[in-house]
Protein backbone atom coordinates (compact mmCIF):
# COMPACT_ATOMS: atom_id res chain seq x y z
CA UNK A 1 0.00 0.00 0.00
CA UNK A 2 0.95 3.57 -0.38
CA UNK A 3 1.64 5.93 1.75
CA UNK A 4 -0.20 8.67 0.17
CA UNK A 5 -3.12 6.04 -0.22
CA UNK A 6 -2.76 5.38 3.51
CA UNK A 7 -3.48 9.38 4.65
CA UNK A 8 -6.16 9.55 1.70
CA UNK A 9 -7.86 6.89 3.86
CA UNK A 10 -6.82 8.33 7.18
CA UNK A 11 -8.27 11.70 6.70
CA UNK A 12 -11.42 10.38 6.06
CA UNK A 13 -11.51 8.44 9.21
CA UNK A 14 -10.56 11.71 11.03
CA UNK A 15 -13.26 13.71 9.17
CA UNK A 16 -15.51 11.58 10.58
CA UNK A 17 -14.55 10.76 13.55
CA UNK A 18 -13.94 14.52 14.59
CA UNK A 19 -17.03 15.31 13.22
CA UNK A 20 -14.88 17.99 10.99
CA UNK A 21 -14.55 18.47 7.30
CA UNK A 22 -11.44 20.37 7.29
CA UNK A 23 -8.99 18.33 9.39
CA UNK A 24 -5.80 17.34 7.08
CA UNK A 25 -3.59 15.51 9.03
CA UNK A 26 0.09 14.80 8.14
CA UNK A 27 3.17 12.73 9.50
CA UNK A 28 3.83 15.22 11.85
CA UNK A 29 -0.01 15.73 13.75
CA UNK A 30 -0.28 14.59 17.12
CA UNK A 31 -3.20 14.75 19.70
CA UNK A 32 -2.39 18.24 20.53
CA UNK A 33 -3.08 19.63 17.01
CA UNK A 34 -7.16 18.76 16.96
CA UNK A 35 -8.72 20.14 19.50
CA UNK A 36 -10.89 16.70 20.19
CA UNK A 37 -8.35 14.02 20.34
CA UNK A 38 -8.41 12.94 23.64
CA UNK A 39 -8.12 9.41 25.72
CA UNK A 40 -11.88 9.43 24.98
CA UNK A 41 -12.04 9.31 21.88
CA UNK A 42 -8.62 7.73 20.91
CA UNK A 43 -9.86 4.39 21.04
CA UNK A 44 -12.69 5.03 18.84
CA UNK A 45 -10.28 6.12 16.41
CA UNK A 46 -8.19 3.28 16.72
CA UNK A 47 -11.28 1.10 16.38
CA UNK A 48 -12.24 2.61 12.84
CA UNK A 49 -8.35 2.35 11.68
CA UNK A 50 -8.37 -1.13 12.22
CA UNK A 51 -11.92 -1.70 10.82
CA UNK A 52 -10.81 0.16 8.01
CA UNK A 53 -7.73 -1.63 7.26
CA UNK A 54 -8.27 -4.76 8.64
CA UNK A 55 -5.77 -4.73 11.13
CA UNK A 56 -4.88 -4.69 14.84
CA UNK A 57 -3.07 -2.19 17.08
CA UNK A 58 -1.00 -3.82 20.09
CA UNK A 59 -1.47 -2.07 23.12
CA UNK A 60 1.78 -0.57 23.77
CA UNK A 61 1.68 0.83 19.94
CA UNK A 62 -1.83 2.40 20.86
CA UNK A 63 -0.28 4.13 24.10
CA UNK A 64 3.16 4.97 22.41
CA UNK A 65 2.12 6.32 19.07
CA UNK A 66 4.35 9.17 19.36
CA UNK A 67 2.31 10.76 16.15
CA UNK A 68 0.35 10.04 12.99
CA UNK A 69 3.44 9.46 10.72
CA UNK A 70 4.50 6.49 13.23
CA UNK A 71 0.41 5.41 12.93
CA UNK A 72 1.02 5.45 9.18
CA UNK A 73 3.94 2.92 9.88
CA UNK A 74 2.00 0.14 11.69
CA UNK A 75 -0.57 0.11 9.38
CA UNK A 76 1.65 0.09 6.61
CA UNK A 77 3.55 -3.21 8.25
CA UNK A 78 0.74 -4.88 9.65
CA UNK A 79 -1.89 -4.76 7.36
CA UNK B 1 8.74 9.81 58.16
CA UNK B 2 7.29 13.04 56.93
CA UNK B 3 8.61 15.55 55.02
CA UNK B 4 8.31 18.08 57.41
CA UNK B 5 9.99 16.77 60.34
CA UNK B 6 13.13 17.41 61.77
CA UNK B 7 14.23 14.05 61.22
CA UNK B 8 13.39 14.32 57.82
CA UNK B 9 15.68 17.12 57.55
CA UNK B 10 18.96 15.51 59.03
CA UNK B 11 17.97 12.28 56.80
CA UNK B 12 17.93 14.30 53.79
CA UNK B 13 21.03 16.63 54.36
CA UNK B 14 22.94 12.88 55.18
CA UNK B 15 21.38 11.58 52.22
CA UNK B 16 22.10 14.30 49.82
CA UNK B 17 25.93 15.12 50.95
CA UNK B 18 26.74 11.81 51.17
CA UNK B 19 25.45 11.37 47.45
CA UNK B 20 27.57 13.80 45.85
CA UNK B 21 30.70 12.62 48.05
CA UNK B 22 30.73 9.03 47.65
CA UNK B 23 32.03 7.46 44.37
CA UNK B 24 29.49 8.06 41.38
CA UNK B 25 28.96 4.50 40.59
CA UNK B 26 27.53 4.01 43.92
CA UNK B 27 25.50 7.08 43.73
CA UNK B 28 22.15 4.72 43.00
CA UNK B 29 22.96 2.27 45.45
CA UNK B 30 23.45 5.22 48.25
CA UNK B 31 19.84 6.12 47.15
CA UNK B 32 18.36 3.04 47.41
CA UNK B 33 19.75 2.17 51.12
CA UNK B 34 18.41 5.62 51.67
CA UNK B 35 15.08 5.16 50.46
CA UNK B 36 14.78 1.83 52.71
CA UNK B 37 15.84 3.08 55.61
CA UNK B 38 13.30 5.76 55.30
CA UNK B 39 10.65 3.32 54.57
CA UNK B 40 11.63 1.84 57.75
CA UNK B 41 10.99 4.89 60.07
CA UNK B 42 7.21 4.72 58.80
CA UNK B 43 7.25 1.16 60.69
CA UNK B 44 10.01 -1.08 60.40
CA UNK B 45 7.38 -4.22 59.79
CA UNK B 46 6.38 -2.48 56.43
CA UNK B 47 9.61 -2.79 55.03
CA UNK B 48 8.07 -6.42 54.39
CA UNK B 49 5.02 -5.57 52.34
CA UNK B 50 7.30 -2.94 50.12
CA UNK B 51 10.49 -5.82 49.70
CA UNK B 52 7.17 -8.35 48.72
CA UNK B 53 5.88 -6.53 46.30
CA UNK B 54 9.11 -5.87 44.97
CA UNK B 55 10.20 -9.51 44.64
CA UNK B 56 7.28 -10.18 42.82
CA UNK B 57 6.68 -7.89 40.41
CA UNK B 58 10.59 -8.57 39.79
CA UNK B 59 10.47 -12.27 39.51
CA UNK B 60 7.51 -11.97 37.12
CA UNK B 61 8.48 -9.21 34.84
CA UNK B 62 11.60 -11.51 34.07
CA UNK B 63 9.46 -14.15 33.46
CA UNK B 64 7.46 -12.48 31.53
CA UNK B 65 10.61 -11.43 29.31
CA UNK B 66 12.23 -14.51 29.18
CA UNK B 67 8.82 -15.99 27.48
CA UNK B 68 9.08 -13.37 25.18
CA UNK B 69 12.80 -14.02 24.49
CA UNK B 70 11.79 -17.99 23.95
CA UNK B 71 8.91 -16.89 21.04
CA UNK B 72 11.33 -15.16 19.24
CA UNK B 73 13.89 -18.08 19.42
CA UNK B 74 11.19 -20.37 18.52
CA UNK B 75 9.70 -18.20 15.35
CA UNK B 76 13.36 -18.30 13.86
CA UNK B 77 13.00 -20.05 10.83
CA UNK B 78 9.83 -20.97 10.86
CA UNK B 79 7.93 -19.82 7.52
CA UNK B 80 4.53 -21.47 7.34
CA UNK B 81 2.01 -18.33 8.65
CA UNK B 82 -0.19 -20.59 9.94
CA UNK B 83 2.64 -22.09 12.63
CA UNK B 84 3.95 -18.87 13.33
CA UNK B 85 0.59 -17.68 14.65
CA UNK B 86 0.30 -20.62 16.68
CA UNK B 87 3.58 -20.36 18.38
CA UNK B 88 3.21 -16.81 18.58
CA UNK B 89 -0.60 -17.21 20.47
CA UNK B 90 0.90 -19.96 22.69
CA UNK B 91 3.43 -17.70 23.97
CA UNK B 92 1.20 -15.05 24.29
CA UNK B 93 -0.96 -17.10 26.62
CA UNK B 94 1.80 -18.28 28.78
CA UNK B 95 2.60 -14.79 29.16
CA UNK B 96 -0.96 -13.51 30.29
CA UNK B 97 -1.30 -16.24 32.69
CA UNK B 98 2.00 -14.68 34.27
CA UNK B 99 0.63 -10.98 34.23
CA UNK B 100 -2.62 -12.67 35.99
CA UNK B 101 -0.53 -14.01 38.50
CA UNK B 102 0.95 -11.16 39.49
CA UNK B 103 -1.74 -8.67 39.65
CA UNK B 104 -3.99 -11.52 41.72
CA UNK B 105 -0.74 -11.68 44.33
CA UNK B 106 -0.29 -7.45 44.21
CA UNK B 107 -3.94 -6.72 44.14
CA UNK B 108 -5.40 -9.19 46.50
CA UNK B 109 -2.25 -8.02 48.71
CA UNK B 110 -3.91 -4.25 48.81
CA UNK B 111 -7.25 -5.33 48.76
CA UNK B 112 -6.75 -7.86 51.76
CA UNK B 113 -4.99 -4.79 53.78
CA UNK B 114 -7.17 -2.04 52.31
CA UNK B 115 -10.59 -3.51 52.30
CA UNK B 116 -10.91 -6.69 54.62
CA UNK B 117 -12.35 -4.63 57.74
CA UNK B 118 -14.80 -2.63 55.13
CA UNK B 119 -15.74 -5.63 53.76
CA UNK B 120 -16.50 -6.88 57.34
CA UNK B 121 -18.29 -3.53 58.88
CA UNK B 122 -21.10 -4.24 55.81
CA UNK B 123 -21.35 -7.81 56.53
CA UNK B 124 -22.15 -7.16 60.03
CA UNK B 125 -24.35 -3.89 59.52
CA UNK B 126 -26.85 -6.06 56.90
CA UNK B 127 -26.63 -9.04 59.04
CA UNK B 128 -26.53 -7.15 62.48
CA UNK B 129 -24.10 -9.41 63.67
CA UNK B 130 -21.37 -8.74 66.55
CA UNK B 131 -18.18 -6.66 65.39
CA UNK B 132 -15.74 -8.81 64.41
CA UNK B 133 -13.71 -6.58 62.72
CA UNK B 134 -9.80 -7.71 62.21
CA UNK B 135 -6.43 -5.39 63.67
CA UNK B 136 -5.15 -4.71 60.30
CA UNK B 137 -2.66 -1.84 60.15
CA UNK B 138 -1.87 -1.20 56.49
CA UNK B 139 1.38 0.36 55.57
CA UNK B 140 1.89 3.64 54.59
CA UNK B 141 2.30 3.88 50.92
CA UNK B 142 1.21 0.93 50.05
CA UNK B 143 -1.89 1.91 47.57
CA UNK B 144 0.62 3.90 45.75
CA UNK B 145 3.99 1.48 45.48
CA UNK B 146 1.46 -1.27 44.38
CA UNK B 147 0.10 0.74 41.55
CA UNK B 148 3.31 1.44 40.12
CA UNK B 149 4.20 -2.03 40.60
CA UNK B 150 1.59 -2.91 38.34
CA UNK B 151 2.20 -0.62 35.77
CA UNK B 152 5.95 -1.26 35.40
CA UNK B 153 4.36 -5.01 34.89
CA UNK B 154 1.59 -4.23 32.78
CA UNK B 155 4.03 -2.52 30.47
CA UNK B 156 6.65 -5.67 30.48
CA UNK B 157 4.04 -7.78 29.45
CA UNK B 158 2.78 -5.12 26.55
CA UNK B 159 6.22 -4.98 25.34
CA UNK B 160 6.67 -1.40 26.11
CA UNK B 161 10.36 -1.61 27.40
CA UNK B 162 12.37 -4.69 28.41
CA UNK B 163 12.33 -5.83 32.35
CA UNK B 164 15.19 -4.65 34.33
CA UNK B 165 17.57 -6.89 35.01
CA UNK B 166 18.83 -5.79 38.29
CA UNK B 167 16.98 -6.67 41.35
CA UNK B 168 18.36 -3.44 43.71
CA UNK B 169 17.93 -1.11 40.52
CA UNK B 170 14.46 -2.27 40.42
CA UNK B 171 13.63 -2.02 44.00
CA UNK B 172 15.58 1.69 43.79
CA UNK B 173 12.64 2.12 41.13
CA UNK B 174 9.86 1.23 43.77
CA UNK B 175 11.15 2.31 46.94
CA UNK B 176 13.23 6.21 45.91
CA UNK B 177 11.84 8.12 48.50
CA UNK B 178 10.40 10.79 47.25
CA UNK B 179 7.44 9.13 45.61
CA UNK B 180 7.19 5.77 47.87
CA UNK B 181 4.92 7.54 50.18
CA UNK B 182 2.18 9.37 48.28
CA UNK B 183 3.66 9.29 44.24
CA UNK B 184 4.22 10.54 41.65
CA UNK B 185 2.95 7.24 40.10
CA UNK B 186 6.94 7.04 38.16
CA UNK B 187 7.26 6.21 34.70
CA UNK B 188 9.66 3.41 34.50
CA UNK B 189 10.59 3.95 31.54
CA UNK B 190 10.51 8.18 32.07
CA UNK B 191 12.49 8.25 35.47
CA UNK B 192 15.34 4.76 35.32
CA UNK B 193 17.98 6.46 33.24
CA UNK B 194 18.41 9.49 35.31
CA UNK B 195 18.04 7.50 38.85
CA UNK B 196 20.44 4.86 37.62
CA UNK B 197 22.67 7.43 36.48
CA UNK B 198 25.04 9.48 37.79
CA UNK B 199 24.97 13.17 38.81
CA UNK B 200 27.47 15.90 39.33
CA UNK B 201 26.67 18.27 41.91
CA UNK B 202 25.45 21.27 40.06
CA UNK B 203 24.97 24.74 41.96
CA UNK B 204 22.13 26.34 40.08
CA UNK B 205 20.20 22.88 40.03
CA UNK B 206 19.92 22.52 43.64
CA UNK B 207 19.10 25.85 44.58
CA UNK B 208 16.15 25.24 41.90
CA UNK B 209 15.14 22.37 43.54
CA UNK B 210 15.31 23.27 46.93
CA UNK B 211 13.21 26.46 45.80
CA UNK B 212 10.43 24.70 44.32
CA UNK B 213 10.86 22.26 47.57
CA UNK B 214 10.77 25.86 50.16
CA UNK B 215 7.23 26.29 48.12
CA UNK B 216 5.99 23.25 49.58
CA UNK B 217 6.92 23.41 52.65
CA UNK B 218 4.97 27.05 52.69
CA UNK B 219 2.06 25.43 51.07
CA UNK B 220 2.39 22.67 53.66
CA UNK B 221 2.89 24.20 56.97
CA UNK B 222 1.46 27.88 56.84
CA UNK B 223 -1.79 27.08 53.95
CA UNK B 224 -2.50 23.78 54.76
CA UNK B 225 -1.86 23.56 58.38
CA UNK B 226 -3.67 27.05 58.75
CA UNK B 227 -6.57 25.82 57.08
CA UNK B 228 -6.52 22.89 59.24
CA UNK B 229 -6.66 24.68 62.38
CA UNK B 230 -9.98 26.30 60.98
CA UNK B 231 -11.86 23.81 59.25
CA UNK B 232 -11.10 20.37 61.60
CA UNK B 233 -13.39 20.73 64.16
CA UNK B 234 -16.01 21.75 61.75
CA UNK B 235 -15.16 18.99 59.25
CA UNK B 236 -15.15 16.31 61.53
CA UNK B 237 -17.87 17.41 63.77
CA UNK B 238 -20.50 17.00 60.46
CA UNK B 239 -21.14 21.15 60.95
CA UNK B 240 -22.33 20.42 64.31
CA UNK B 241 -22.29 23.49 66.42
CA UNK B 242 -21.87 25.64 63.04
CA UNK B 243 -24.11 27.32 61.20
CA UNK B 244 -24.53 27.23 57.67
CA UNK B 245 -22.05 30.03 56.21
CA UNK B 246 -18.92 28.74 58.56
CA UNK B 247 -19.92 25.61 57.17
CA UNK B 248 -20.07 26.47 53.50
CA UNK B 249 -16.43 28.73 54.09
CA UNK B 250 -14.64 25.41 55.73
CA UNK B 251 -15.80 22.95 52.80
CA UNK B 252 -14.15 25.89 49.97
CA UNK B 253 -11.46 26.24 52.69
CA UNK B 254 -11.34 22.04 52.51
CA UNK B 255 -10.50 22.35 48.68
CA UNK B 256 -7.71 24.67 48.97
CA UNK B 257 -6.27 22.39 52.00
CA UNK B 258 -6.21 19.46 49.99
CA UNK B 259 -4.46 21.38 46.99
CA UNK B 260 -2.16 23.52 49.24
CA UNK B 261 -1.25 19.54 51.23
CA UNK B 262 -0.74 17.26 48.17
CA UNK B 263 0.54 19.72 45.67
CA UNK B 264 2.63 20.84 48.82
CA UNK B 265 4.44 17.81 49.60
CA UNK B 266 4.92 17.09 45.55
CA UNK B 267 6.46 20.47 45.23
CA UNK B 268 8.82 19.34 48.27
CA UNK B 269 9.40 15.62 46.90
CA UNK B 270 9.66 17.09 42.75
CA UNK B 271 12.64 19.92 44.72
CA UNK B 272 14.42 17.31 46.33
CA UNK B 273 14.94 14.84 43.67
CA UNK B 274 15.99 18.01 41.59
CA UNK B 275 18.15 18.96 43.66
CA UNK B 276 19.83 15.27 43.24
CA UNK B 277 19.83 15.38 40.01
CA UNK B 278 16.74 13.23 39.49
CA UNK B 279 13.52 14.70 37.69
CA UNK B 280 10.41 12.76 38.51
CA UNK B 281 6.81 13.74 37.09
CA UNK B 282 4.55 16.42 37.54
CA UNK B 283 0.83 15.86 39.63
CA UNK B 284 -0.25 19.14 39.34
CA UNK B 285 -1.18 21.63 36.71
CA UNK B 286 -3.36 24.53 38.31
CA UNK B 287 -6.20 21.70 39.13
CA UNK B 288 -8.78 24.42 39.72
CA UNK B 289 -8.62 26.54 36.85
CA UNK B 290 -9.99 23.66 35.04
CA UNK B 291 -13.31 24.41 32.52
CA UNK B 292 -14.59 20.97 33.05
CA UNK B 293 -14.52 18.26 35.40
CA UNK B 294 -12.97 15.84 32.47
CA UNK B 295 -9.92 18.24 32.82
CA UNK B 296 -9.58 18.88 36.01
CA UNK B 297 -8.75 15.25 36.36
CA UNK B 298 -6.27 15.66 33.82
CA UNK B 299 -4.57 18.55 36.02
CA UNK B 300 -5.17 17.40 39.27
CA UNK B 301 -3.06 14.12 40.65
CA UNK B 302 -2.01 13.84 37.07
CA UNK B 303 -0.59 10.39 37.23
CA UNK B 304 -3.14 8.77 38.50
CA UNK B 305 -5.46 9.38 36.17
CA UNK B 306 -2.84 8.70 33.57
CA UNK B 307 -2.41 5.55 35.37
CA UNK B 308 -5.74 4.84 35.13
CA UNK B 309 -6.28 5.81 31.23
CA UNK B 310 -3.29 3.31 30.69
CA UNK B 311 -4.28 0.32 32.71
CA UNK B 312 -7.52 0.44 33.37
CA UNK B 313 -9.69 2.55 30.94
CA UNK B 314 -8.29 1.43 27.47
CA UNK B 315 -7.75 -2.45 28.70
CA UNK B 316 -11.73 -2.24 29.28
CA UNK B 317 -12.10 -0.06 25.88
CA UNK B 318 -9.59 -2.77 24.11
CA UNK B 319 -11.48 -6.05 25.73
CA UNK B 320 -13.20 -8.48 23.21
CA UNK B 321 -16.57 -7.51 24.93
CA UNK B 322 -16.03 -3.79 24.37
CA UNK B 323 -15.27 -4.72 20.43
CA UNK B 324 -18.30 -7.07 20.64
CA UNK B 325 -20.69 -4.01 21.69
CA UNK B 326 -19.35 -1.85 19.43
CA UNK B 327 -20.13 -4.06 16.39
CA UNK B 328 -23.33 -4.03 17.56
CA UNK B 329 -24.16 -0.70 17.58
CA UNK B 330 -22.35 -0.06 14.54
CA UNK B 331 -25.53 1.40 12.80
CA UNK B 332 -25.04 4.25 15.33
CA UNK B 333 -21.62 6.61 15.18
CA UNK B 334 -22.56 7.75 18.15
CA UNK B 335 -23.96 4.85 20.25
CA UNK B 336 -20.70 3.17 19.01
CA UNK B 337 -18.22 5.13 20.35
CA UNK B 338 -20.69 6.48 23.25
CA UNK B 339 -21.86 2.68 24.63
CA UNK B 340 -18.50 1.76 25.26
CA UNK B 341 -16.82 4.84 26.64
CA UNK B 342 -19.81 5.29 29.08
CA UNK B 343 -19.11 1.19 30.42
CA UNK B 344 -15.53 2.04 31.03
CA UNK B 345 -15.90 5.28 32.51
CA UNK B 346 -17.87 3.82 35.15
CA UNK B 347 -15.26 1.14 35.88
CA UNK B 348 -12.96 3.25 35.84
CA UNK B 349 -14.54 5.82 38.21
CA UNK B 350 -16.07 3.39 40.81
CA UNK B 351 -12.08 2.11 41.04
CA UNK B 352 -11.00 5.45 41.55
CA UNK B 353 -13.60 6.04 44.19
CA UNK B 354 -12.81 2.88 45.79
CA UNK B 355 -8.99 2.82 45.59
CA UNK B 356 -9.20 6.33 47.66
CA UNK B 357 -10.21 4.46 50.84
CA UNK B 358 -12.28 1.83 51.95
CA UNK B 359 -15.39 3.93 52.87
CA UNK B 360 -18.58 4.74 51.37
CA UNK B 361 -17.63 8.20 50.94
CA UNK B 362 -15.08 7.58 48.74
CA UNK B 363 -17.03 5.82 46.66
CA UNK B 364 -19.38 8.07 46.43
CA UNK B 365 -17.20 10.83 45.80
CA UNK B 366 -15.80 8.98 42.73
CA UNK B 367 -19.44 7.78 41.50
CA UNK B 368 -19.52 11.62 41.68
CA UNK B 369 -17.06 13.00 39.83
CA UNK B 370 -17.66 9.53 37.30
CA UNK B 371 -21.11 10.81 36.97
CA UNK B 372 -20.68 14.30 35.75
CA UNK B 373 -17.82 12.87 33.10
CA UNK B 374 -19.95 10.33 31.95
CA UNK B 375 -22.69 13.27 31.28
CA UNK B 376 -20.02 14.96 29.50
CA UNK B 377 -19.43 12.21 27.52
CA UNK B 378 -23.28 11.50 26.54
CA UNK B 379 -24.03 15.13 26.15
CA UNK B 380 -21.45 15.89 23.89
CA UNK B 381 -22.93 16.17 20.21
CA UNK B 382 -25.35 18.62 22.08
CA UNK B 383 -22.66 20.81 23.39
CA UNK B 384 -20.71 20.94 20.13
CA UNK B 385 -23.59 22.16 18.30
CA UNK B 386 -23.98 25.06 20.49
CA UNK B 387 -20.45 26.13 20.31
CA UNK B 388 -20.66 25.79 16.41
CA UNK B 389 -24.24 27.97 16.73
CA UNK B 390 -22.72 30.83 19.10
CA UNK B 391 -19.28 30.90 18.65
CA UNK B 392 -18.59 34.17 20.14
CA UNK B 393 -20.49 33.51 23.20
CA UNK B 394 -18.48 30.45 24.05
CA UNK B 395 -15.15 31.85 23.40
CA UNK B 396 -15.98 34.78 25.91
CA UNK B 397 -13.96 35.59 28.74
CA UNK B 398 -17.09 35.66 30.49
CA UNK B 399 -18.19 31.75 29.83
CA UNK B 400 -14.38 30.97 30.47
CA UNK B 401 -14.86 32.51 33.92
CA UNK B 402 -18.13 31.52 34.52
CA UNK B 403 -17.02 27.34 33.58
CA UNK B 404 -14.34 28.10 35.82
CA UNK B 405 -16.08 29.20 39.14
CA UNK B 406 -18.68 26.10 37.71
CA UNK B 407 -16.25 23.39 37.93
CA UNK B 408 -14.44 24.45 41.48
CA UNK B 409 -18.15 24.66 42.66
CA UNK B 410 -18.36 21.48 41.12
CA UNK B 411 -15.40 19.82 42.90
CA UNK B 412 -16.03 21.97 46.25
CA UNK B 413 -19.56 20.02 46.98
CA UNK B 414 -18.10 16.81 45.91
CA UNK B 415 -15.97 17.77 48.85
CA UNK B 416 -18.69 17.52 50.77
CA UNK B 417 -18.51 13.68 50.84
CA UNK B 418 -14.81 13.31 50.51
CA UNK B 419 -14.08 15.24 53.61
CA UNK B 420 -15.67 13.88 56.12
CA UNK B 421 -15.17 10.04 55.74
CA UNK B 422 -18.68 8.77 56.37
CA UNK B 423 -22.12 9.53 55.04
CA UNK B 424 -23.83 10.43 58.17
CA UNK B 425 -21.52 13.43 58.55
CA UNK B 426 -21.39 14.25 55.27
CA UNK B 427 -25.11 14.70 55.08
CA UNK B 428 -25.50 16.78 58.77
CA UNK B 429 -22.67 18.90 57.21
CA UNK B 430 -25.17 19.26 53.73
CA UNK B 431 -27.77 19.81 56.09
CA UNK B 432 -26.22 22.07 58.31
CA UNK B 433 -24.92 24.73 55.33
CA UNK B 434 -28.91 25.08 55.03
CA UNK B 435 -28.96 26.99 58.37
CA UNK B 436 -28.09 30.56 58.11
CA UNK B 437 -27.01 32.39 60.99
CA UNK B 438 -25.73 35.39 60.48
CA UNK B 439 -24.63 36.66 63.86
CA UNK B 440 -22.67 32.77 64.39
CA UNK B 441 -21.10 33.40 61.16
CA UNK B 442 -19.30 36.44 62.24
CA UNK B 443 -18.83 34.90 65.78
CA UNK B 444 -16.99 31.92 63.42
CA UNK B 445 -14.50 34.87 61.67
CA UNK B 446 -13.72 36.80 64.75
CA UNK B 447 -13.08 33.67 66.51
CA UNK B 448 -10.40 31.88 63.76
CA UNK B 449 -9.32 36.17 62.74
CA UNK B 450 -5.55 35.62 62.89
CA UNK B 451 -5.89 32.46 60.91
CA UNK B 452 -8.04 33.67 58.40
CA UNK B 453 -5.85 36.95 58.04
CA UNK B 454 -2.79 34.18 57.42
CA UNK B 455 -5.05 31.88 55.01
CA UNK B 456 -6.29 34.93 52.69
CA UNK B 457 -3.00 36.83 52.09
CA UNK B 458 -1.09 33.32 51.38
CA UNK B 459 -3.62 32.13 49.35
CA UNK B 460 -3.15 35.23 47.06
CA UNK B 461 0.29 34.10 46.51
CA UNK B 462 -0.80 30.53 45.46
CA UNK B 463 -3.78 31.57 42.87
CA UNK B 464 -1.36 34.44 41.56
CA UNK B 465 0.91 31.10 41.20
CA UNK B 466 -1.83 28.90 39.54
CA UNK B 467 -2.90 31.80 36.85
CA UNK B 468 0.70 32.37 36.20
CA UNK B 469 1.70 28.92 35.75
CA UNK B 470 -1.57 28.22 33.57
CA UNK B 471 -0.88 30.74 31.18
CA UNK B 472 2.72 28.67 29.76
CA UNK B 473 3.77 31.01 27.92
CA UNK B 474 5.95 32.52 30.53
CA UNK B 475 9.26 30.73 32.14
CA UNK B 476 8.57 28.79 35.79
CA UNK B 477 8.76 31.90 37.98
CA UNK B 478 11.67 30.43 40.04
CA UNK B 479 13.98 31.51 36.84
CA UNK B 480 12.63 34.72 37.02
CA UNK B 481 13.46 34.95 40.41
CA UNK B 482 16.68 33.80 39.78
CA UNK B 483 17.85 36.49 37.69
CA UNK B 484 16.53 39.18 39.63
CA UNK B 485 18.90 41.32 41.65
CA UNK B 486 21.11 39.84 44.56
CA UNK B 487 19.18 41.84 46.93
CA UNK B 488 15.89 41.23 45.74
CA UNK B 489 16.06 37.53 45.66
CA UNK B 490 17.34 36.86 49.12
CA UNK B 491 14.78 39.39 50.39
CA UNK B 492 12.52 37.27 48.61
CA UNK B 493 14.01 33.86 50.52
CA UNK B 494 14.04 35.45 53.55
CA UNK B 495 10.15 36.71 53.46
CA UNK B 496 9.49 32.99 52.33
CA UNK B 497 11.45 31.85 55.01
CA UNK B 498 10.50 33.77 57.86
CA UNK B 499 6.59 33.02 56.68
CA UNK B 500 6.73 29.17 57.14
CA UNK B 501 8.87 30.11 60.66
CA UNK B 502 6.22 32.44 61.80
CA UNK B 503 3.62 31.67 60.22
CA UNK B 504 3.48 27.81 60.32
CA UNK B 505 0.26 26.34 62.45
CA UNK B 506 1.61 24.08 65.18
CA UNK B 507 0.00 21.33 66.81
CA UNK B 508 -1.52 19.62 63.67
CA UNK B 509 0.37 16.89 63.10
CA UNK B 510 3.02 16.14 60.60
CA UNK B 511 0.65 13.89 58.14
CA UNK B 512 0.11 14.55 54.84
CA UNK B 513 -3.71 13.99 53.54
CA UNK B 514 -2.83 11.41 51.08
CA UNK B 515 -1.12 9.31 53.03
CA UNK B 516 -4.37 7.49 54.44
CA UNK B 517 -4.65 6.18 51.27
Amino acid sequence: MERSEVFERLNEIFRDVFDDENITVTEETTSSDIEDWDSLTHITLISEIEDEFDMKFAMKEVVGMKNVGEMVDIIIRES
Amino acid sequence: MSFTTLKFLIFFAIVFWGYFLIPKRFQWAWLLVGSLVFYAFSAWWAIFYLLGTITVSYGCARWIQSLSLKQKESLVGVKDKNEKSKIKASFERKKKWVVVLALVLLVGLLVVVKYTNFILKNVESVFHLDSFALDIVMPVGLSFYIFQNIGYLIDVYRGQYEAEKNYFKFALYISYFPHVLQGPLDDYEAVSAELYGTHEFDYARVVSGAKRAAWGFFKKLVIANQISVVIDGVIKSGGTGHEGLSIMLSVVLYAFWIYADFSGYMDMAIGMSKMLGIPIAENFDSPYLSKNIAEYWRRWHITLGAWFRNYVFYSVLRSSWCTAIRKKFKKSKYLASTVPTVLALAIVWLLIGMWHGAAWSYIMHGIYHGGFIILGTILDPVYDKLHKKFPKFYGSKFMSAFRVVRTFTIVTIGYYFFATGAPSLSLSLLKGSCHIYLAGFVQFLSNNLRELIIIGISLIFLIYMDFYNAKGDKPPLGDVVARQKTWVRWTLYFVLLFAILFFRAYDVGDAFAYFRF
